[in-house]
């Protein structure tokens, strides 16, 4: 009986093999090319922002030492602008965080804020801090460096204190060192092996390389940009505003800086722009055109675009200090949280429907 | 009437099939309790998460911390002495409690098929599934027997009847089939399945799926009972089922659903099963000298275990349509849509944020969902009412001791997707969720669906 079930079985199967073959011709064939759309992401966007921000943090590197070594007005100001382009090629490569970034919380030990100043004054005193603890990471990153170059005073005051007293400038280097060491690390191993595997894990599964990256972006979207950039210095979550909580709060008038790169960044994956020269790659918007996916009777790749687009243009006519938004004219900050929390709901719940993308971390069974 | 009741309640079938199903169930919940344990799974969904959302009434029913991996193995135990047979009433009533109580721990976990183990395993109680083939008969032969009553074997039936034919039911409506949803949104996603891949991006595919499906499950219990086409249905259970199994994340239930099929067959079948196991194991010849008639047993006990049978069986028939009493669409506001064979309808998902108001200190803020949920339960949170009330009670308890606040107002701020649609806003934003009562009455505070399904 088993042997008549197995030949019916492959009958069926057979059948059906066939008929795809005749009626495969009249059907659309141009597949959307998935593992092309991953080969875009790694080669002419990850990479060279990945490469761009290295460059970054060793020119941050050397500007450190050389201030450390000498510190002097012109140093500083040098130093300044170096961690402010640093820290603005950071937002380019800060959702990635998939592969060795992942490993190794690049994110964590980069960008934690609000930093603890307490923390890193009782910390530089001591020659051996251990900066690879989870517990460490709001005493480095681009924050704690914030606060060293800009909240022990103004320059000449933080030229002073580095003068009299070296354990500043030599916490100061090791983490612009350790910024280069992790960032180096994660460049090598997406060039030596994690490139190919990466554009080689091509499934749908949860663990896929595309579901991984759209579920980063989402992620990051949602809770880095919309949530720690915006709502939580507005007090979304707190019910009064928290100015002392935006990114780059000592340097003060760089809040909308970042956000605005951040921001540019989130779209330029979206759209698929590359990193050097903006050229066009598939990407989750030509993805969700090729699926036809429309939202209201407008395209959904559209509508997030547009809400991406009305997110920008109210926070590029605000102050550049998002401390100052939140501490006078908080409702402002609000509003900008509203339109970002609309793409959140275009981005989470419609994309993710029509790319049947599964929301991470989810292994268990359905039905 | 009665007179024929009485004539088919005196019937008695042989005991091979239900000795078999006996064995085939007990392997299959020890295999899936196994697999669900290697997952993780007991730490991820019933040991991390820090809130657990109830079933209504059953709020009592919570995970045990590291205790509750004794009630998996306990579960786990139980079903190898369904299997072999060993102190079988007890085995089965212990099997039943502790997957029930399981399966009540969270409903985040909630699925279909686990609910039919529930129902399938509270069934199993009442039939003398111990009497052939097993440690129990070997050990006390006056309870052996070669034959058990009909009915016994009816009602497994009667349940895999009725499960697949109101799937089938469920799935007449116009999404499943005149806009191939969710199917049309969930295929694609595979695209990378060796051979069918890109198949199942084709249009044609989708409907073809849904509307086989529906027909499926509608005809598949008469053409398993009909003897002509048995084995023409069984082997279309295998299909269906693999084929699910490779679409979908659906863990072990295809193959306990193709397992419990073999139940329509034959004696003769089953006894070639039971001969196949007995030469592997090598297990001592059965008594030849087994008593031909069942009537042995306790009538007033028979009764008895008729009386539930049948009530079960009767239960299974209605609770799938208490939704009638909701008014609105039962995709969108799914009050009634559990506990009824309603399986892979929709592609459903949301976004959904609180908000805090204090009106004693003027504040308002929103919560940050996954201080509190998993991942897991933040989506299933998202779009499902009743997870969506319990939780806004849950954060006003929450932040009224931690913080020492008084009254609080919840909001929530919802949207949800359904079946390839925009998303809409889902709960009503102005109604203040720690007013609202959970329970069976109509939840008036989920806002109305902007679409038409039509369909039963």
């Amino acid at each position: 009986m088993m042997g008549r079930f197995l030949s019916l079985f492959l009958m069926l199967s057979m059948s059906f093999a066939c008929s795809n073959e005749k009626s495969g011709d009249s059907q659309k064939q141009d597949d959307f090319d998935r593992s092309a759309m991953l080969v875009h992401w790694a080669d002419d966007y990850i990479l060279p922002a990945y490469q761009n921000y290295n460059q970054e943090v060793i020119d941050l590197n050397d500007a450190a030492n050389k201030f450390s070594n000498a510190p002097s007005l012109n140093l500083h100001a040098n130093l300044h602008a170096q961690f402010v382009k640093a820290y603005t090629a950071w937002q380019w490569v800060s959702f990635l965080e998939i592969g060795p970034a992942e490993a190794n919380s690049l994110r964590n030990f980069s960008n934690i804020y609000p930093t603890s100043a307490t923390e890193i004054e009782q910390a530089l005193v001591n020659a051996n801090y251990n900066l690879s603890l989870p517990s460490t990471f709001n005493e480095q990153g681009f924050p704690a460096i914030d606060y060293l170059l800009s909240g022990l005073g103004d320059a000449s005051t933080t030229v002073n204190q580095f003068r009299n007293n070296t354990d500043y400038g030599r916490y100061l280097s090791a983490l612009t060192e350790r910024l280069e060491a992790m960032s180096s690390q994660v460049l090598n191993i997406w060039q030596s092996s994690y490139r190919n595997e990466f554009i080689s894990n091509t499934g749908s599964s949860a663990t896929a390389s595309t579901n991984k990256l759209i579920n980063d972006f989402i992620y990051h979207f949602e809770r880095e940009l919309r949530a720690g950039k915006v709502g939580i210095p507005a007090g979304v979550f707190s019910g009064s505003p928290l100015a002392q909580n935006v990114e780059a709060y000592y340097s003060d008038s760089l809040s909308q800086t970042l956000f605005m790169e951040s921001l540019n960044a989130h779209r330029a994956f979206f759209k698929g722009s590359g990193f050097l020269n903006g050229a066009a790659g598939n990407s989750l918007e030509q993805y969700l055109n090729y699926l036809n996916i429309e939202n209201q009777g407008e395209l959904l790749s559209a509508k997030i675009s547009n809400q991406m687009a009305a997110a920008e243009s109210l926070a590029k006519v605000l102050p550049t200090s998002f401390s100052s938004v939140a501490a006078n004219s908080n409702q402002d900050l609000l509003a900008l949280y509203d339109e970002l929390q609309k793409a959140v709901v275009l981005l989470k719940v419609d994309m993710l429907q029509a790319l049947n993308v599964r929301v991470d971390y989810i292994d268990a069974d359905g039905d | 009437m009665i007179e024929k009741l009485k004539y088919y309640f005196a019937q008695s079938a042989k005991a091979e099939p239900l000795a078999a199903f006996r064995i085939f169930f007990g392997i299959m919940m020890f295999s899936s309790i196994l697999r669900f344990w290697s997952m993780g799974w007991i730490e991820k969904l019933y040991l991390q998460p820090q809130f657990h959302f109830s079933f209504y009434g059953f709020e009592w029913v919570k995970p045990l911390g590291v205790y509750t991996y004794l009630i998996f193995f306990i579960c786990a135990l139980s079903a190898v002495l369904i299997a072999l047979g060993l102190w079988y009433r007890l085995a089965i009533s212990i099997f039943w409690l502790s997957f029930t109580y399981i399966e009540l721990m969270d409903k985040t976990t909630y699925l279909n098929h686990y609910y039919f183990i529930s129902v399938l395993s509270f069934l199993l109680l009442f039939l003398p599934a111990q009497r052939y083939f097993s440690v129990d008969a070997y050990r006390r032969p006056q309870i052996a027997s070669k034959l058990i009553p009909r009915h016994s074997i009816d009602a497994i039936k009667a349940l895999l009847f009725i499960v697949y034919f109101y799937a089938g039911l469920a799935k007449i409506n116009s999404d499943w089939l005149l806009e191939a949803q969710p199917l049309a949104t969930w295929l694609p996603g595979k695209y990378d399945l060796a051979l069918i891949g890109s198949l199942l991006e084709q249009t044609w595919l989708h409907y073809t799926f849904s509307w086989g499906g529906m027909l499926y499950d509608l005809s598949i219990p008469f053409l398993l009972l009909y003897k002509p086409t048995r084995n023409f249905a069984f082997a279309l259970v295998v299909i269906f089922h693999v084929l699910t199994r490779i679409l979908f994340p659906i863990g072990m239930f295809p193959y306990i659903m193709i397992v419990s099929a073999l139940i329509f067959f034959d004696a003769s079948f089953h006894q070639r099963i039971l001969k196949f196991i007995q030469n592997i194991f090598r297990l001592p010849s059965l008594p030849t000298h087994l008593p031909t008639s069942d009537k042995q047993q306790n009538r007033a006990f028979e009764k008895v275990q008729i009386g539930f049978i049948t009530l079960l069986l009767i239960s299974q028939l209605l609770i799938p349509w208490r939704h009638l009493f909701y008014p609105g669409e039962l995709f969108w506001h799914e009050q009634g849509f559990r506990f009824s064979w309603r399986v892979m309808l929709m592609e459903k998902a949301g976004y959904t944020n609180f908000k805090i108001h204090d009106p004693q200190r003027g504040e308002t803020f929103l919560v940050d969902n996954q201080q509190f949920l998993s991942a897991f339960q933040e989506k299933q949170m998202s779009f499902q009412p009743d997870f969506i009330l319990e939780y806004a009670h849950f954060l006003e308890d929450h932040f009224c001791s931690s913080e020492n606040r008084g009254d609080l107002q919840i909001y929530a701020e919802s949207y949800v997707a359904l079946n390839g649609r925009s998303s809409q806003l889902y709960i009503n934003p102005k109604v203040d969720l720690s007013q609202e009562k959970r329970g069976w009455a109509p939840k008036t505070w989920i806002l109305p669906f902007n679409d038409t399904i039509y369909g039963l």
